[in-house]
Parts: C-alpha cells; structure tokens; sequence
C-alpha cells in the first residue's frame, strides 16, 4: 500500500482544493487527506484505537462522503476533520465496552500454565511512558488534553468536537493539567528513590 | 507558535507538563503517516462523482414552538376563567360575560351581583331576632342562582321561625330562593320561592307575627331556607330599617323580583 508523507496546511490554496474535492478530483481527496493524516492518526493513537491506521482511513471516507455540507476556512475543516475522528473514538470506547477484549496465543501456550498476568499485562500493552500517563487521565480530561496538543484545536474548537461549552473544557483542561503534574511530579518522585 | 502555546490559561501547571507535552506532540502529531486503504486508494486515484454542495437546512423557525407556548397559554389561561366562572369567583364585570357566553354553549353559570344595596342589609335583621328565627342563612345574591337538588318540597320557614308548609312543585334544576317577607300587622306570611327558570311558588306560610313587620322584602339580604328546613343568618345586625314600601306591603302578597328573573309570585292574600 502506498504511504504518504504530510504536507503543511494548504493555506490560500485550500478553497480551490475543496471544490476539486467537490467536484470529484482525486487529487484533491489525497491533497486534503495528506495535510491532516499525520495529526489524526497520531490522535486515534493516542486514543488507544486498536487499529489507528483503519480509524484514519474510516475518517476520511466520513469526510469526503460528507464533504457536500462542510463550508469554511480550513481551520474550521481541521476542526471538522478531528471532530469525526473524535466520534469515531467514542464509537469505538462504546463498542470496546459491549465486546470481551480478545487476544489470540501464540501456538502451543494454551496447555501452559498462566504466568504472572500483571506481567503479561505490561507485555500486551507495552511501557509507552506517554501512554501509561495518558492512560491515567479520566476519559473526558484525555480528549481535551489530546485535541488541544495532537490535535492543535483551539478552546472553542475542542468545544465543539466534544460537544460540551468552551467553559467546561477550560475546566476539563485545568483537571487534566493538574492530575498530569501530579502524575509527572509521582514519577519523578519514585525515579528519585528507586535505585 | 502554535494555537496550544498561547491559550492555555494554567502556565504553572503547563511548565511542569510542557516537557511531556512536547514528547506527546513528537510522538503521535509528528509521528509516522499512515496506511492508505483501498477504497482511499481508489478514490485518490479515480477520484469520484461530483459532490454536490448542500446547503445546510436553516433550523426550524421557532414559530412552531411560540405558537404551541401561546396556545398552551390560551387554553390555561381559558381553563382558569372557566373554573373561577363556574365557582363565581370572577370579578362582576367578567363574570356577567362569561355567564353569557357559557350559557351559549348550555352551560349554566352564576351571574353576579348586580344591585347590591348596602343599607338594606339589616333590613331583614329586625325581623330575625334571636329565638324566633334561631338559624338563618342569608345568602349571597348568588346562590340564588346556583342549581339546587333540594327545591321539591323545600320547606318554607317564617318569620317567626316556625317551619310550615312546603311549596313543591319548583325546579329541580334551577335555583330557589325562598324570599321571606314580614307582615306588618296581618297575620299572614308570604312566603315565596322563586325558582331560577323565573316561575316562584309560593307558599303560605303560618301565622306571621307583628313583631316581624319590620322584616321587609329584600332582594339582597333574604335568608335562604334550605329544603332540610333549617335557616341560618349571617348578618347580625339588629338596626331597624323600614323595607321600601313596594316591596313588602303589609300582610299583602309578596313579591319576589330576583334581577335576572321575572318570576311570578302568587302568594294568596291573608
């Protein structure tokens, strides 16, 4: 499959990039896609999604299917963009809390005893200090967090993807920031006694 | 700069976090590009049908929820009227039109009180003194109005308290007023009921006392006999005042005008 590189936000060139999209150019779609990929998929990362590289993918056929009704600037298709990407996590969260988390073995460890399951936890989930960090934050303090750093939307924007006021996501983002410091001020503490 | 730097209001907090915010934007806003699917590949490459732009549909005008509050506020606001009309709770001057207008619809309400005289008030006192008249209820102008059950063989009570006769035969829809009028000097009563269809029957009552003769017709204050034949007064009063000659003549046959009614009293002459 091919692999495209990120290009810097379209500038003046986006209104004459969304007509061709419109009006069914290819390369209009990939130009679109190809300045806000990086950023989304880092968010749908970041977000846990099992499959980031599909979610991206879901995304923009969301947004090209229902690039009829967008009207604005491209700040305002950034946000729009993320907004889907947003609602295609909590599509996901809903539907990883109806379904058993899978995990398939690798051959001949079914007749083995079980090992340490926190261990094996770890091994699942790996040692990404960020994502232990961000695995910490309350599910609502972690969108904001995220689509204000990864995602680079401002207060009103995160506001509208989340669909709640921009007061309540200053506060959401004051909670966050504080539980990150506590967080971050913990870890430096036990790094500090740990050996 | 980006928007992040510059609108976050915690700087504390940010300046112990920044570092790792800088880890968190190298790691996944600057991070790999991802895959390209099929169906995306197809439609880099093919690209699509023209899209055609949709305008977004302008919300609702809210006329459709203004016209529902003000009919809400209507048919409350009619209810209310409705209910104070049936209990005669309204003022006079709307009262009177909304026992017109319910009567349009077969809907009998009170009317007010249109000639309400003050100083007539006791006039009916001099002859309801205590002990010959132990209980009377004068009633309001309006009950004289109200559907009452109990007018077949009302009984009539006179002056001088003595429960007699019964004047049967009213209707049994309509109000009765039961008009006691006092007797100067004769001997005899006339009582009269006045039904509310306009027809009053009257009925002779025992012999009335010249004590009474003070206790003149009025239309206002008249004591009301219930059908059980127990009447009570709530006007204490004890002045004495003259009835108005036409009214109530002495020993004569009683008349009994309510406003909206043009009853014919036949009180037989003593």
């Amino acid at each position: 499959m091919p692999i495209f590189h990120p290009v810097d936000p379209l500038g003046e060139s986006f209104p004459h990039v969304l007509d061709a999209a419109r009006e069914g150019s290819g390369w209009a779609f990939e130009q679109l896609f190809r300045s806000l990929a990086v950023p989304a998929v880092g968010y749908l990362r970041a977000q846990g999604l099992a499959d980031p590289d599909g979610g991206v993918n879901e995304v923009f056929l969301r947004v090209f299917r229902s690039l009829g009704t967008f009207e604005g600037p491209e700040e305002k298709f950034r946000s729009w963009v993320f907004t889907i990407a947003h609602h295609l996590v909590v599509d996901e969260r809903r539907a990883q809390s109806r379904r058993p988390v899978t995990t398939e073995l690798p051959d001949g460890e079914l007749g083995h005893p079980a090992g340490d399951v926190e261990e094996e936890a770890h091994k699942l989930l790996g040692d990404d200090r960020v994502m232990e960090l961000l695995d910490q934050l309350p599910p609502l303090q972690r969108d904001v967090i995220l689509l204000r750093v990864v995602a680079d939307l401002s207060i009103d924007d995160v506001a509208a993807s989340v669909g709640r006021r921009p007061g309540a996501v200053k506060a959401l983002q004051r909670r966050g920031l504080a539980a990150l410091r506590r967080l971050l001020e913990r870890e430096s503490v036990a790094k500090g006694v740990s050996p | 700069m980006s928007r992040y730097d510059v609108d976050w209001d915690e700087m504390e907090d940010l300046a112990v976090v920044a570092p790792f915010f800088a880890e968190l934007r190298t790691q996944f806003a600057e991070g790999p590009a991802p895959q390209i699917g099929t169906e995306l590949a197809t439609l880099f490459v093919f690209g699509a049908p023209p899209i055609g732009v949709v305008k977004p549909t302008p919300a609702p005008a809210p006329r459709g929820r203004t016209v529902r509050r003000v009919a809400a506020g209507a048919v409350g606001g009619l209810a209310l009227v409705a209910g104070m009309g049936a209990a005669g709770a309204l003022p006079a001057p709307i009262q009177e039109p909304v026992a017109n207008a319910a009567k349009l619809v077969g809907l009998n309400l009170p009317h007010p009180h249109h000639h309400r005289h003050p100083t007539s008030a006791s006039t009916d006192e001099k002859g309801g003194k205590a002990g010959e008249s132990p209980e009377v209820t004068t009633h309001a102008h309006r009950a004289t109005h109200l559907p009452s059950d109990s007018t077949d063989g009302s009984t009539v009570v006179n002056p001088d308290g003595s429960t007699t006769g019964s004047s049967a035969g009213t209707s049994g829809q309509t109000g009765t007023t039961t008009k006691k009028t006092g007797s100067g000097s004769s001997t005899s009563t006339g009582n009269s009921v006045v039904t509310g269809s306009g027809s009053a029957v009257s009925s002779t009552g025992g012999s009335g006392s010249g004590d009474h003769g003070t206790n003149g017709s009025n239309q206002h204050q008249r004591p009301t006999y219930h059908g059980n034949g127990r009447t009570t007064r709530n006007d204490t009063s004890t002045s004495t005042t003259t009835p108005p000659p036409s009214d109530s003549g002495s020993g004569g046959p009683s008349t009994s005008t309510p406003p909206d009614t043009t009853p014919t009293t036949t009180a037989p002459a003593s």
